[in-house]
C-alpha cells in the first residue's frame, strides 16, 4: 500500500491517480503539516533545478561551435561512401571504443572500457554481474599493422585482420577466437572463483575485521622494504621510520589504539575501507602529535573520515591524459618537511617521475601547499590538526613512480625527510609511561607486557629495593602488542617477576658531517633531532665546517654553537633553545612576540611572522605571565595586546595581522563535534561567539546537544559568550557595536551537512575607546552571570 | 500547452524533421535556435558545469545531425532530442566520475558578502538540496528535472527516457520518492514525516 508520504511525492509532481487522489486529500484534511510539507517538497524541486539568469543564458557563438562540428566530415564515414560503418561503443559510458583497447565482459561479451569495466566493478549490462574482464589479445595483434616486405603475407594478413575485426565488431566474440584465448580467460575466471571461494571461506570463519599490519624492517614490497631500511639515511631516521604504519585494505584491527599510540607516522596508500578508518581514533592520534601521510590510492574523497583530514580535498585521478613527462614545481620552498627540496629543485625543478598523473584536488584553507604539477594540481600538501601533521602525496601509484629514482640518494632522502617530518609533532620525546610491570624470562630472552612504550624507552630494573641495572626497549614486536622485547644494560641477571620503573629516555646521540652548512640550518636541525625547538636572534648567521659520530646532541650543540660564535642563552626555557650572538647577550631583555611564540610553542616550535604595520612589539618582562596558561592561549592573549591576530600561516607557523573586519575561517569538521568547536573557539579567539541556530532541525539538535555539552568547556579556554541569534543580547551586540566597528564581537558559528563553520569573528581591534569597551564588558559580565 | 497548441507545435515540428531531412541547410539551424535554450538549460541542470553543459550540447545536436536522415516526422522532436541530451548527459556524468567541482556555487563562498548570516542560511539549504539532488543516480535525477524542470507530460517522458509510457510513470514515482528520502535524511524535510 502507498504511504501518505509517497503520495506527497507524487502530488508534488502530479503523478497521483484518482484513487490516490482521494487518499491524498484526506490525508491532507487529517494532517494540517502535510501541506506545509508539500510546500517544502516543491520548493526542494524548484530550488535542485534553479539556476541563476547569468547561468541559464546560452552562449550566442555556441552555434558556431555546432555548425564547424557538423560540417565536419564523418571520419568514421569514408567520402562517397555508402557502406554500413560499424563501430563498438562502450555498455558503461557509451563512447567509441579503439577495437584493439576493447575489453569485453567474460559472461556477455559486452564491450566495455577496462577503466568504465573497473569503476562499475562489473559488467554494466542489466542482469550481467560478471566481473571478469577478457580482451581480444589474437584478434588485436592480428589488427596490428607489422612491418613485413611480404606482399603476399600482408596481404593475408590484411584480410585476416579486416575479418577478425569484423567478426569483433560485430559479437564482440573475437576476443575468444582462438581456443588460447577461450582457455586463458576459462582459466582467468576459475582463479578469480577459485580466489572469491577461498575469501568466502575466509570471512565465514573468522568475522570480517579489518587488520592493520606493524611494520617491521621485513616489509615484502622492495620499495617499501627500501623506505624503511632508510636508504642511506642516518641512524634516527630509521628508528623512526620503523614504527611507520601500513594500512591495508585487507587489514585486520588488532588492537588499534595501543598500536596508534606506538605509532609516529601512519601510511595509508591502499583504499582502505571507511569502516576501518572510523575504527581507528585517527583524530586523537593527530591531536597527539602523530603524523599521517596520504599517498598512492588512499580514499581522501570517498572516505568522510579521511576528507576530513586531508589537506587536499576533492582528490581524484579525474584528469583525461597525464602528460608525457610530468614535471613537478615547488612552491614553498624551504619548508620544513623537505629540507632537501630546495637543494634538489635548483638543480632541476622536477620531483619523481609521476608516470600517473596527479590527481585533481582542491588544497584547503589553512593548508599549505609545497609542490604542484604543471597544471597547479597539488602534488605535496600538508597541514596540521593538533600537533599532528597531515601530508597528502597527489602523485598515482607512487610505489612504482617513486621505486624508479630511489636509486638515487636525494630522492630516497626526501621521502625519509617526509615521513620523517609528519612524524614528527611526537618527536618530543616523551618519557616512558609509568611502568608498574615486570619482566618475564623466557629462554633468556627478556619481556614484558606493558602498553606505550616506544623503542628506546629505558626502564630499571628493581628486585624489592635493590636496583639491578636498566633494560632498553629494542623492538615492537608485531602479533603480540603487549610483548615488549627488551634488552639488559650492563649488568646483572634478571629473573622473571623483577618490577620495572620507568627511567626516562636515554640522551639522544648524533653523527653530523656538515661542510660550509648554514649555521642557523644546522642548529634548527640538530634541535629538531633533540625535540627541542630553537629561537635564533638574527645575527646568528655563520658558514661551518664540523663532523661528529655519536656524540650526545648536547655536546653537538655546544660545539656548533662555540663554532659559530654564539652561545645558547642560560635562561632556558622548557625545550627552547635561544643560542645568541654573544655580542648581543645584554640586550635581550625583553621578550618578543616572536621570542614568546617560540618559548610558549615548546617544541612545537611555533613561528611568527610579525606583520610590519603593526610594528614590533616588545612584551616588557615585567608583563610575563604570572599565571599558568596554555601556550596558544598565552600567545593569542599577546596577539590581543599587540593589536593584531594570529592566523595560521602553514605548519608551525602563524602570522600576526591586523585586526580587519569579518574574517572566514572555513570550515572545521563537526563529525566528531567537541574537539572541533573547541579548535574553532580557538582559532577564533572570539571573546563573542554568536551561534545561529539552524533552521534544519537535526542540525538544530545537534549542535543544541554538542553546545550544551560543551559550554563550560569553551569557557575556560577562552572567553566565549554563546548567544543565539534572534536573541535580545545578539541584536543588542549588533547594534552596538555592528554599525560602528562591523563585526566586532560577533561570530557566526553554524552547522551545513557535516561541516560545522565559522564564518565570521572577530577580536577587539586596536583603537577600541574605551567607552564601547565599557559597555562590551558590561554586556559580557551580565551574559556571563545568566 | 493548450490542446490546439500543441498540435500546432508538432505541425511546425513536422515540417520542420521534413526540411531536415531533405538536407535543407537552414532547417537545422532553425531546430537548434528552437530547441537549444531549453537543452541547455536541461543540461545544465543535469551537468551543473557551465563548459560541460556546453560539449554536451554541441555533442547532442551533432547526434542529431548524424541521424537526420532516420528522422521520423511523426514523433515530436522535442522529447526526441531532450532524449538525446539526457543519454549524452549521463554518459559525460559517468565519464566524469565523481566530478572534481571548484564551480561557481564554491567560488561564490567568499569573504565579503554583504549579509553573511543570510548568505549562510541560503547556501545551506542549497547546498542540502543540491547535495540531496546529487545522491540520485543520473538516470531518475534527469527525469525529475524533465517531468518537474521541462513540464513533460507522461508520455513525453516516456519518449525522451526510450520506455513505455507506463514505465516512465513507474520510474519518476520513484525518482520522486528517492528525492523524498534524501531530502529527509538531510532534514531539509522533517525526518519523520508530518504524520
Amino acid at each position: 500500500m502507498t504511504r501518505p508520504h509517497d503520495l506527497l511525492a507524487f502530488s508534488a509532481l502530479d503523478l497521483l491517480d484518482e484513487e490516490e487522489q482521494l487518499a491524498w486529500e484526506a490525508a491532507r484534511e487529517e494532517t494540517p503539516g502535510l501541506a506545509l510539507e508539500l510546500e517544502r517538497y516543491e520548493e526542494a524541486l524548484e530550488e535542485a533545478g534553479r539556476l541563476e539568469p547569468a547561468a541559464a543564458t546560452l552562449d550566442a557563438a555556441l552555434w558556431g561551435r555546432v555548425a564547424d562540428a557538423i560540417s565536419q566530415p564523418d571520419p568514421a564515414a569514408p567520402a562517397g561512401s555508402t557502406e554500413l560503418t560499424l563501430g563498438v561503443r562502450c555498455s558503461y559510458c557509451h563512447d567509441g571504443l579503439v577495437r584493439s583497447e576493447a575489453g569485453y565482459c567474460a559472461s556477455c561479451l559486452a564491450p566495455h572500457h577496462a577503466d568504465c569495466f573497473l569503476e562499475h566493478g562489473r559488467c554494466s549490462v542489466a542482469g550481467c554481474d560478471e566481473s571478469a574482464l577478457v580482451q581480444a589479445r589474437e584478434a588485436a595483434e592480428l589488427a596490428a599493422p607489422r612491418l613485413d616486405p611480404a606482399r603476399g603475407r600482408r596481404a593475408r594478413r590484411r584480410r585476416a585482420a579486416a575479418l577478425a575485426a569484423l567478426a569483433g565488431l560485430l559479437v564482440g566474440a573475437a576476443a575468444l577466437t582462438s581456443q588460447r584465448g577461450w582457455e586463458d580467460s576459462l582459466a582467468a575466471r576459475r582463479e578469480r572463483q577459485l580466489q572469491l571461494a577461498q575469501e568466502r571461506l575466509l570471512a565465514e570463519r573468522e568475522p570480517a575485521q579489518p587488520r592493520v599490519e606493524a611494520a617491521s624492517p621485513d616489509w615484502r614490497e622492495p620499495t617499501e622494504r627500501w623506505l624503511l631500511s632508510g636508504g642511506r639515511a642516518p641512524g634516527p631516521v630509521l628508528r623512526e621510520l620503523c614504527s611507520v604504519w601500513r594500512i591495508t585494505s585487507d587489514s585486520r584491527l588488532v588492537q588499534p589504539i595501543e598500536r596508534l599510540r606506538r605509532t609516529k607516522t601512519l601510511v595509508i596508500q591502499t583504499p582502505v575501507p571507511e569502516e576501518t578508518l572510523r575504527a581507528l581514533p585517527l583524530e586523537d592520534f593527530l591531536h597527539a602529535g602523530g603524523g599521517l601521510v596520504l599517498l598512492g590510492e588512499a580514499p581522501v574523497s570517498d572516505s568522510l573520515t579521511l576528507r576530513r583530514l586531508s589537506p587536499v580535498i576533492d582528490a581524484e585521478f579525474a584528469r583525461p591524459e597525464p602528460p608525457l613527462r610530468p614535471r613537478a614545481f615547488v612552491r614553498s620552498k624551504g619548508h620544513p618537511s623537505v629540507p632537501l627540496l630546495n637543494a634538489m629543485t635548483l638543480q632541476a625543478e622536477e620531483l619523481p617521475g609521476l608516470r600517473g598523473g596527479v590527481r585533481a584536488g582542491v588544497v584547503r584553507p589553512g593548508a599549505e601547499l609545497i609542490a604542484s604539477d604543471e597544471a597547479g594540481w597539488p602534488l605535496l600538501a600538508t597541514w596540521q590538526i593538533g600537533r599532528g601533521r597531515v601530508l597528502y602525496f597527489g602523485g598515482r601509484d607512487p610505489n612504482q613512480a617513486w621505486a624508479q629514482s630511489l636509486g638515487r640518494d636525494d630522492r630516497a632522502r626526501l621521502w625519509a625527510d617526509l615521513l620523517d617530518w609528519s612524524g614528527g609533532g611526537r618527536r618530543a620525546a616523551e618519557p616512558p609511561p609509568d611502568v608498574s610491570g615486570h619482566v618475564v624470562v623466557e629462554e633468556g630472552i627478556y619481556w614484558t607486557s606493558a602498553f606505550g612504550l616506544e623503542v628506546g624507552h629505558e626502564l630499571e630494573l628493581r628486585r624489592g629495593r635493590e636496583r639491578l641495572g636498566r633494560v632498553r626497549v629494542v623492538q615492537l614486536r608485531g602479533g603480540r602488542a603487549q610483548v615488549v622485547p627488551l634488552t639488559l644494560i650492563g649488568e646483572g641477571e634478571p629473573r622473571s617477576g623483577d618490577t620495572l620503573v620507568s627511567a626516562g629516555l636515554p640522551e639522544r646521540r648524533v653523527s653530523l658531517s656538515l661542510q660550509g652548512a648554514p649555521l642557523n640550518q644546522a642548529l634548527e636541525a640538530l634541535a629538531r633531532e633533540a625535540g627541542r625547538a630553537v629561537h635564533l636572534s638574527a645575527p646568528v648567521v655563520a658558514r661551518i665546517d664540523y663532523r661528529c659520530v655519536d656524540l650526545p646532541w648536547s655536546v653537538a650543540l655546544a660545539d656548533l654553537a662555540r663554532l659559530g660564535g654564539c652561545v645558547v642563552a642560560s635562561r632556558a626555557h622548557g625545550r627552547v633553545l635561544r643560542p645568541v650572538a654573544s655580542v648581543e647577550l645584554p640586550q635581550v631583555e625583553g621578550l618578543s612576540v616572536a621570542a614568546l611564540a617560540r618559548l610558549l610553542g615548546g617544541f612545537g616550535c611555533v613561528q611568527v611572522e610579525v606583520d610590519p604595520a603593526l610594528g614590533p612589539f616588545v612584551l616588557p618582562r615585567g608583563e610575563d605571565f604570572g599565571e599558568r596558561v596554555t601556550w596558544r592561549a598565552g600567545l593569542n592573549r599577546l596577539a590581543l595586546w599587540a593589536g593584531g591576530e594570529l592566523e595560521r600561516a602553514g605548519p608551525g607557523r602563524l602570522a600576526l595581522r591586523p585586526v580587519s573586519g569579518v574574517e572566514w575561517l572555513g570550515g572545521l569538521p563537526f563529525q566528531r563535534g567537541e574537539r572541533n568547536l573547541i579548535a574553532a573557539v580557538r582559532a577564533a579567539q572570539a571573546p563573542i561567539l554568536v551561534v545561529r541556530w539552524p533552521e534544519n532541525q537535526a542540525l538544530r539538535a545537534k549542535l543544541d546537544e554538542v553546545l550544551l555539552d560543551l559550554r563550560p568547556r569553551i569557557d575556560s579556554l577562552a572567553r566565549v559568550v554563546i548567544l543565539r541569534a534572534g536573541e535580545p543580547e545578539t541584536d543588542l551586540c549588533r547594534a552596538v557595536f555592528g554599525p560602528r566597528l562591523p563585526n566586532l564581537g560577533v561570530g557566526l558559528l553554524y552547522p551545513t551537512g557535516q561541516v560545522l563553520e565559522v564564518v565570521g569573528w572577530a577580536s577587539p581591534p586596536p583603537g577600541v575607546g574605551d567607552q564601547l569597551k565599557d559597555r562590551l564588558h558590561a554586556m559580557l559580565e551580565r551574559l556571563d552571570g545568566r | 500547452m493548450s490542446e490546439r497548441s500543441s498540435s500546432r507545435a508538432e505541425e511546425v515540428d513536422q515540417a520542420l524533421v521534413e526540411r531536415c531531412r531533405l538536407g535543407e541547410p537552414d532547417a537545422f539551424r532553425e531546430v537548434y535556435q528552437r530547441l537549444a535554450p531549453e537543452l541547455y538549460l536541461f543540461l545544465r541542470r543535469l551537468l551543473g558545469e557551465r563548459a560541460a553543459a556546453e560539449d554536451a550540447l554541441q555533442e547532442a545536436f551533432v547526434r542529431l545531425h548524424g541521424a537526420r536522415e532516420r528522422l521520423d516526422p511523426a514523433r515530436p522532436l522535442r522529447p526526441y532530442l531532450l532524449r538525446i541530451a539526457r543519454n549524452v548527459g549521463i554518459a559525460a556524468l559517468r565519464r566524469r566520475r565523481k566530478l572534481v567541482r571548484l564551480d561557481d556555487e564554491l567560488a561564490r563562498r567568499q569573504p565579503g558578502g554583504a549579509d553573511p548570516t543570510r548568505a549562510c542560511e541560503q547556501r545551506e539549504e542549497q547546498a542540502l538540496v543540491r547535495e540531496a539532488l546529487e545522491a540520485l543516480d543520473p538516470e531518475p535525477r534527469s527525469a525529475l528535472l524533465l517531468r518537474h524542470h521541462h513540464g513533460l507530460s507522461v508520455r513525453e517522458l516516456g519518449e525522451a527516457l526510450g520506455t513505455s509510457e507506463r514505465t516512465a510513470r513507474t520510474r519518476l514515482r520513484e525518482a520522486a520518492t528517492h528525492f523524498e528520502r534524501a531530502l529527509r535524511e538531510r532534514g531539509v524535510l522533517a525526518p519523520g514525516g508530518a504524520l
